[in-house]
């Protein structure tokens, strides 16, 4: 009894020490962010939990050993070979084999992150320890695929793989002639295509960022005791740059396993239908009413492994730090590439990067085609497709949501990140990291799980009102969608805001208290202007990802088509008549300008670096 | 403006005892300084006063008012931090007249006193420029003014004069004593500086690992400090140990090994106690002059300091640093005759 008052006495001493420190702002700045994760992430998740793990009304993990006991989700033996030669039309078919929804998911997820991975580190070596001719534009080519074109660009790498008129057959085996037989990706290795090319670039900024950042001295010692050329990248500069691997490594295995965009382009071929992002999505959008536990078991799964992995990495690297723009040390000496590198260079990595940047300019290629189904290039060119995009009340009417939604989404991730990235920079006490944690997890929650838990909490806690996206009739998303995105968002703009006060010395601030000012006032007229140029830049590319996101659009933005954001309606022309893609390429496009034109105004006019930084 | 109280002040940061038992009385109007070695909590403390900061234990008062946990706001202090912590998105008279807005001035009064702090600081015409674009000195009188201006309770200046380079650092502390003088406000002052800490203090505390050593006027700290660190820490001293011998009406005959020192007693001690010896430099005369503590040891060093130079001696295996004019006649290793003022010499007991 006495230890426990004694401790209760520390407490309560702690706590009474701790208010002197806070002020209305700042306890505002603590508890907004606290309660707005503590309602809107971790208690849905929880509830998720709850309807995952009960049957029948009692606890149980039926849900669960339905799921791990059928050889639809796991199949050790595999079906199917993953790829055969097909000699009636001389062509090799690369399509992945069956091992179940699950294995299937794991495996994909596996050889992603490993070929971008590695594909990673050849390129961070490349652009931090080498000089060359074009080294500039390889490294803006390499960022490419990073422009947002959800659905559009897994369609057009589709195209590219056709196996009569696609580009790559077309050059590699009618035109040059290198390929002896045609070449045909489809199924899980088409979708695995797919997140290598669209994903590679994030592993890679990662491994940049820490390869810049490594002392160069460590490595000059290094060459001193002797290790040379490969012996030192194997034994020092690899090993240091972990954080980097690490971090981006993990996350491209959570994308990866979250994506549902490349399996609903490829869901044409049965393979691509067996992946647990996949399976939540059909099985969430073929049921009505509250939809089977079966469903919240899988996304349940999902997250235990992302949590898993998100948890092994955070003591590698914390995820602010994923993919800041290296400012790196400018005295390194850089190596130059002799004759053989540059042969390398541009024989092999050079055209690699080229066919990475190919979704995009097809995409672009795509959206101002008249027709472009059984040629090589597009027949002809038009803007009716763009024009269309304005001029349609039917299509407009999505962009427009959209942007309406990303407006006011702006507004709280404005006040999410700046308390927590106030609060985590500014206040030492216990317990200040825990929002450090909450407010960055988003990055690696995936998208498609937050989306279903919303699903059951709102349709639990909001039955029969407006918000419960079980009532076909008045559902309304909205608001569901705003704090939805506001979360899955905050990152982006928490990280640049972070940043930028991290930079703000804290004594202009107190003497701003000093002179009188309240914290309100100090930190309007004192910190925001100064962090403006950060606190821009995070919003605006909080608001480019907001309109690109997926995941929660296509789960409960489409329960009501009116309130319907941009990517449901990509998605629907996806999958719906030839001639709409056309539409859809439009709008990639019209997103990818939006993109480009905030990267340009984030660098030139802000003067900020981690602008093209995304996902 | 206020008299300053500083009652039993206690701050831990983690393990690090920032500030242990801090007490101190800075009179009204007083320029009182802080002085001590880097980390040894004078910044602490003049944020605690100031209410950025607040102590474990103990009590700030200004005047009778506890402010101890008053918000930094409301405290009336004005700070100028040791970066100057100038706003860089400001003009000089934004700066200046941040203070005057929040305390609703009207609009022409608070150009009026911009206008004439600017004028004491030496500032005029100064107002439409950026901090970025001044001098250091410059952007320390900016954040000198910043703080006047609202005519603070009490004026707290952490290192003000640490970023300037040497010249400027002397012109500089003859400003702020100069304009401490004219606004007459109670002025806490720190510096890791003692020459600066004796030129312009009323009073010093002379502080060590988050303890105050010693309180007195620049005079008395020079002349008589009460310990070894205050001694080492303030102007150079000859610091020797030994054993007391005999008792003299408050002087006493020191054994220091080969030779006698004698000298003031600071304490009650009994023969045989163990004993430190501090004299400084100036004290020693050289040559044979009739008196006591009569020594000779042989020259090891000459230091020209300008106008003096300093020698130290080889006295039967201890240093004994002296003071001597630049018209004698010095080398190296050559014999010098030496005696010291016992008044001027101070036994301590050797435990401090
Ligand atoms: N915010 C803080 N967190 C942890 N330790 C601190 C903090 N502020 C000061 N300290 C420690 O307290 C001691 C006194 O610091 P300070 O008051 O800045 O000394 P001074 O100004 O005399 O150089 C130092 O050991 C310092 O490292
Ligand atoms: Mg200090």
């Amino acid at each position: 009894m006495k230890v426990d008052r004694s401790l209760l006495d520390e407490l309560g001493e702690r706590i009474s020490r701790a208010r002197l420190y806070l002020d209305p702002v700042t306890i505002f700045f603590l508890s907004f962010p606290t309660f707005t994760f503590i309602l809107f992430l971790i208690t849905p998740l929880i509830g998720m939990l709850g309807i995952a793990f009960v049957y029948k009304g009692a606890p149980s993990l039926e849900w669960f050993i339905r799921i791990f006991t059928s050889e639809y989700y796991i199949n050790l033996q595999g079906r199917g070979e993953p790829w055969y030669y097909d000699e009636k039309f001389n062509m090799l078919v690369i399509t992945g084999s069956d091992y179940g929804v699950i294995l299937n998911s794991l495996i994909v997820a596996s050889i992603v992150t490993i070929v971008t991975t590695i594909w990673g580190i050849i390129l961070a070596i490349l652009f931090s320890r080498y000089s060359f001719r074009g080294k500039d534009f390889l490294r803006i080519l390499s960022m490419v695929p990073l422009l947002l074109s959800p659905f559009v660009n897994a369609l057009v790498i589709k195209k590219m793989f056709n196996p009569y008129n696609g580009f790559i057959n077309w050059l590699l085996h009618d035109t040059l002639g290198i390929l002896p037989f045609r070449l045909y990706i489809d199924g899980l290795a088409g979708i695995a295509l797919t997140q290598i090319i669209t994903y590679y670039p994030i592993v890679a900024l990662n491994i940049l960022s820490s390869m810049l950042n490594i002392d160069s001295t460590l490595e000059e010692q290094g060459v001193n005791m002797g290790a040379e050329g490969f012996t030192l990248l194997r034994k020092i500069t690899i090993p240091l740059s972990y954080p980097g691997i690490m971090s981006g490594a993990t996350l491209v295995f959570i994308f990866s396993l979250e994506d549902l965009t490349a399996p609903i382009v490829f869901h044409g071929h049965p393979l691509a239908k067996k992946l647990i992002s996949f399976q939540i999505y059909t099985k969430f959008i073929s049921e009505t009413g509250l939809r089977s536990p079966e469903i919240a078991a899988l996304a349940v799964f999902l997250l235990f492994i992302a949590l898993t992995f998100f948890i092994l990495i955070r003591n590698y690297v914390s995820l602010r730090s994923y993919a800041s723009i290296p400012r790196g040390r400018m005295l390194r000496k850089l190596n130059r590439l002799g004759v053989k590198g540059y042969l390398v260079v541009y024989t092999v990595i050079f055209p690699i990067l080229l066919f990475t940047s190919f979704p995009q300019i097809g995409v672009v290629l795509l959206a101002f085609s008249t027709r472009w189904v059984n040629t090589v290039f597009p027949e002809g060119y038009t803007l009716a497709n763009v024009i269309e995009v304005f001029s349609n009340p039917d299509v407009f009417k999505y962009l427009r949501n959209s942007v309406m939604y990303a407006s006011l989404a702006l507004l709280f991730i404005f006040i999410l990140a700046l308390s927590a990235a106030y609060v985590t920079n500014r206040l030492r006490f216990r317990g200040v990291s825990s929002i450090d944690l909450l407010s960055t997890s988003p990055i690696a929650l995936p998208g498609i799980v937050i989306a279903i838990s919303y699903f059951y909490f709102y349709a639990t806690l909001f039955r029969d009102t407006i918000l419960d996206p079980t009532n076909v009739l008045f559902f309304n998303p909205l608001p569901v969608l705003i704090i939805g995105y506001s979360i899955r968002r905050l990152p982006f703009a928490l990280r640049a805001i972070y940043a930028g006060i991290q930079q703000v010395h804290v004594n202009l601030e107190e003497a701003s208290l000093n002179m009188g000012a309240g914290r309100f006032h100090t930190i309007k007229k004192i910190l925001l202007p100064l962090v403006s140029p950060n606190v821009l830049s995070g919003l605006l590319i909080s608001f480019i990802y907001v309109v690109g996101e997926v995941s929660i659009s296509i789960i409960i933005g489409i329960l009501n088509m009116d309130y319907a954001p941009l990517t449901v309606y990509m998605r629907d022309v996806m999958l719906s008549a030839v001639g709409s893609q056309y539409i859809a390429a439009a709008l990639g496009f019209i997103l990818m300008s939006m993109q480009l034109t905030v990267i340009i105004i984030i660098t030139l006019v802000f003067k900020q670096r981690y602008a093209y930084i995304g996902i | 403006m206020v008299s300053v109280g500083i009652f039993n002040i206690t701050k831990r940061f983690g393990d690090v005892i920032a500030l242990d038992n801090v007490s101190l009385d800075i009179g009204d109007g007083e320029l009182f300084t802080l002085l001590g070695p880097s980390g040894c909590g004078k910044t602490t403390l003049l944020r605690i006063i100031a209410g950025l900061e607040f102590p474990d234990s103990g009590k700030i008062v200004f005047g009778d008012r506890d402010v101890t946990y008053l918000k930094a706001s409301r405290r009336n202090t004005a700070m100028v931090f040791q970066n100057y912590a100038l706003w860089p998105h400001m003009t000089v008279y934004e700066n200046v007249a941040f203070g005057l807005e929040i305390r609703k001035y009207p609009k022409d009064e608070i150009r009026r006193r911009v206008h004439d702090i600017l004028r004491l600081v030496k500032l005029e015409g100064m107002e439409k420029r950026f901090p970025g674009q001044l001098s250091g000195g410059q952007q320390q009188r900016v954040a000198l003014a910043r703080a006047l201006v609202v005519e603070p309770d009490v004026l707290l200046l952490d290192e003000p004069l640490s970023n300037l380079d040497a010249k400027l650092r002397v012109e500089m502390r003859e400003e702020v004593r100069r304009i401490q003088r004219e606004t007459g406000i109670t002025t806490i002052y720190v510096t890791h500086d003692q020459e600066e800490a004796l030129t312009i203090s009323d009073r010093i505390a002379v502080m060590n690992k988050g303890r105050v050593q010693q309180v007195g006027t620049p005079i008395e700290i020079y002349r008589s400090p009460k310990n070894e660190f205050v001694a080492t820490f303030i102007g150079k001293s000859t610091i020797l140990r030994g054993v007391l011998k005999k008792i003299v009406d408050g002087y006493g005959v020191v054994d220091i090994g080969g030779f006698e020192v004698l000298g003031r007693l600071e304490s009650r001690f009994r023969v045989g106690d163990k004993v430190t010896v501090i004299f400084r430099p100036e004290d020693c005369r050289v040559g044979e002059i009739d008196g006591y503590n009569k020594l000779e040891g042989i020259i090891e060093s000459i230091m020209f300091i300008g106008s003096y130079f300093h020698i130290r001696l080889n006295v039967n295996g201890k240093d004994i640093l002296i003071l001597a004019d630049v018209d004698g006649d010095f080398k190296e290793g050559m014999p010098l005759k030496f005696s010291i003022d016992p008044d001027e010499v101070m036994i301590i007991s050797s435990k401090d």
